[in-house]
């Protein structure tokens, strides 16, 4: 025992030492090795890299919990000197770079910060190279949004949000569906200052449309872009329009005009309006249609055909038809909310087959007639029936499915009408 | 062009009843393993750890655990300034911890142990202003521990000390399109997050909030050909999602429209019969979170030898009902 708590007091100090020696570090992991010499040192490091071998964690980790449990309530009632203060962050860096999702040691460094003993820019860096290793881990998150708002209270900093969505992006590359980073990146969005907004919406939106064309089957990734969309509400100007090229986009959808201005081409598309336009609002309107029906028309179709049998894609493709209608009914000054009307017969209890498999008739639906007579309404229509048709009684049963599935859904949503 | 479907195939020598005594087996010797490594390893959520392992149990009529010791542990990890509980002797309280350590404490009809005033203060003061709870002293928000706070008050019928108007202003703030919720405004929808909110709503009596069927049609979504459910789209289908999803549908009314059948054979497959317990998946090592969420779906499932089970609170009905708790239910 006595020999097992030296040979563990050794490596923290060694871990220490290179944490402090070098910022730099990339990557933390534990290796898989057989217990095999023990008299070489466990740490491994090289090229800006950290590691330990398998076989002392489970000797650190015991050292580690015991002595930090023990040291709690000292350091609850400040009882520690500020040298045993400093050997405690030694014992947590061990502890938390094996096993991170232990709330109270993340506690006791929030403890740590507080009285000075640690720094924030080096809390960063350390809470950083501990999710290489748990890119999931929800309380290292946690503890860098602590971090930042403790940050943010003396000054505002926009370095500081790039600096996450970086990390973001390589956390979601090392775990798909990384619901917590993908969290932490719509937290960055919600908090950086209303200066940073546009730039930032502008540079989110490319990078998850390539995001997305790389990652067809993680809806994490394109639960992003439908924030991404939803914010542009919240922007003034029209930003590079042509970014999503509107024309292109029109002729996908076979609809032709004489107008060259974005603005014009809207109104065209949805018809004369009694309530609009308040002309500040034509930019959130005009930003926000180009986005959808890019999206329409590349991500849900394009990439449709290129990866066939995902689910995601169908989901997305949901959220782009509800928000294309809400723009419309918007417009035309009829309050929206989607929902989905299911016919009595599929109400009734059947016990042994999943209702979505079930047949479902059409539900007559009454549409204002200012909507349901403009040129969007036709075209949105128009293409989702051709491209559920394209996707039917194809050879790929899964894809067949989603067709059919997506069909029920559009005929029980309460905007079809056909 | 083949199928990529992201779900599991079911073999043919699969189990297809309750191996009750062997999950009784692997539930107790759980709770005895006290020094050793994966004991370590888990030490930080040993309050929710015994909440699964003893509520399992109790749901097929078992308690071999003398009472008197979990009593006393729970006692020793409230912090008697705060009043919270922790998972376990020298971590902090935390409102995760805090509901565990309650339901337990129903289930032995043992709440006067603990200083229940202290309870009471520990999460009324970790309501914000927006209605939202933080998890500790911390401030990590999450509709997590919404449901914590509500599920806690209400079992120690203290829900008039928080402001329950705001509470559920945040939870449906959280609410998106498709009828689910995520963990805080603007984050993506996920069933075991679903769960906690519809029982949130369910609890506080709020459940008309909800747009049932754009929730119920998301829900359905979830069940795969092999019967089982995933959380989110396109991953793979996993035990604990049966509870959260079918427990969402039930207080939802709509518990019928999902295969049941097909369910049921999912999670009757995912028991390892030679351990005993629950896995996420057929094959996989089996846990005693998977294994209480496996037996409490087969419940709500109309298993007739596993005790009925309460759908927002995940504990016996009956002790539900001894403690005159009534959730709303929609039709």
């Amino acid at each position: 025992m006595v020999e097992q708590n030296a040979m563990c007091e050794k490596i923290l100090r060694k871990l220490e030492h290179i944490l402090s020696i070098n910022t730099e570090i990339q990557e933390f992991a534990i290796v898989p090795t057989p217990e095999i010499e023990k008299n070489k040192s466990p740490v491994l490091y090289e090229h800006n890299c950290l590691g330990i071998e398998s076989w002392c964690k489970q000797y650190l980790l015991q050292y580690t919990h015991s002595n930090l449990l023990e040291a709690r309530k000292d350091l609850i009632r400040n009882s520690l000197t500020f040298e045993e203060k400093k050997n405690l962050n030694r014992v947590l860096i061990g502890a938390l770079l094996i096993q991170p999702n232990v709330t109270t040691f993340w506690n006791m460094k929030r403890e740590l910060v507080k009285s000075d003993i640690l720094n924030t820019q080096l809390e960063l860096d350390f809470s950083r190279i501990a999710l290489t290793y748990h890119s999931k881990c929800n309380e290292i998150f946690s503890y860098r949004k602590w971090l930042i708002d403790l940050i943010n209270l003396k000054q505002k900093n926009y370095a500081l949000y790039k600096n996450e969505l970086s990390l973001c992006e390589t956390a979601t590359e090392k775990s798909k569906n990384n619901y917590h980073a993908w969290n932490h990146r719509i937290w960055c969005l919600q908090n950086i200052s209303a200066q940073y907004l546009e730039d930032m919406l502008i540079s989110e939106l490319n990078f998850s449309l390539s995001w997305i064309s790389k990652h067809i089957s993680e809806f994490s990734g394109f639960f992003y872009r439908q924030v991404l969309i939803n914010s542009l509400h919240n922007l003034k100007s029209l930003f590079q329009i042509q970014m999503f090229n509107l024309e292109g986009i029109l002729k996908y959808l076979k609809f032709s005009t004489l107008y060259d201005d974005p603005l014009y081409v809207f109104f065209h598309l949805l018809g004369k309006s009694n309530v609009f336009p308040i002309i500040e609002d034509c930019p959130k309107f005009v930003n926000l249609l180009a986005v959808l029906l890019h999206d329409l028309t590349y991500i849900s179709t394009e990439l449709n055909f290129l990866y066939c049998d995902h689910e995601c894609l169908w989901n997305y493709r949901k959220f782009l038809v509800i928000h294309i209608m809400n723009v419309l009914y918007e417009y035309h000054g009829v309050v929206f909310h989607y929902h989905l009307v299911i016919p009595s017969e599929n109400r009734t209890s059947l016990n042994e087959i999943n209702m979505l498999n079930l047949d479902i008739k059409e539900v007559r639906n009454e549409i204002p007639r200012k909507v349901s007579s403009s040129n969007l309404y036709k075209i949105v229509i128009q293409n989702e029936l051709e491209f559920i048709e394209s996707n039917k009684n194809m050879v790929n049963i899964l894809q067949n499915n989603l067709a059919l599935r997506y069909f029920k859904w559009l005929k029980c949503s309460n905007f079809y009408k056909y | 062009m083949g199928s990529i479907l992201k779900d599991v195939e079911l073999k043919e020598n699969i189990p297809t009843t309750v191996i009750f005594s062997k999950h009784i087996e692997f539930l107790t010797d759980y709770g005895q393993q006290k020094e050793s490594y994966e004991a370590v390893m888990t030490d930080y959520l040993r309050m929710s750890g015994m909440y699964w392992c003893l509520t399992a149990l109790e749901l097929i009529n078992t308690s071999p655990f003398p009472k008197n010791d979990i009593v006393e542990f729970i006692k020793s990890c409230q912090d008697t300034e705060s009043g919270g509980i922790s998972a376990s002797n020298d971590h902090d309280p935390h409102l995760l911890y805090t509901l565990s350590a309650v339901q337990i404490l129903c289930l032995y009809d043992s709440l006067d142990a603990i200083d229940l005033e202290g309870v009471t203060r520990y999460v009324a003061s970790l309501q914000n202003p927006d209605g939202s709870f933080a998890g500790d002293k911390w401030g990590e928000i999450d509709t997590r521990f919404s449901f914590c706070a509500v599920a806690t008050l209400s079992l120690i019928k203290k829900l008039d000390v928080i402001n329950i108007d705001k509470a559920v202003e945040f939870v449906k703030s959280c609410m998106n399109f498709d009828g689910g919720f995520g963990s805080r405004p603007q984050s993506e929808s996920h069933a075991g997050l679903i769960y906690c909110c519809v029982a949130f709503l369910s609890i506080t009596g709020k459940l008309d909030i909800v747009n049932q069927d754009n929730l119920a049609w998301w829900l359905c979504e979830r069940q795969l050909p092999s019967g089982g459910l995933n959380g989110r789209p396109e991953k793979l289908p996993d035990v604990c999602y049966s509870w959260w999803v079918l427990s969402s549908l039930a207080m939802l009314g709509r518990l019928h429209w999902i295969d049941r059948n097909a369910l049921k054979k999912y999670i009757l497959a995912c028991q390892d019969i030679e351990t005993g317990g629950f896995a996420d998946r057929p094959g996989d090592m089996p846990d005693p979170y998977h294994t209480l969420f496996g037996l409490a779906a087969l419940s709500l499932l109309g298993l007739e030898s596993i005790e009925k089970v309460n759908a927002a609170f995940c504990m016996p009905q009956s002790v539900i009902d001894k403690l005159q708790i009534h959730i709303q239910m929609l039709q």
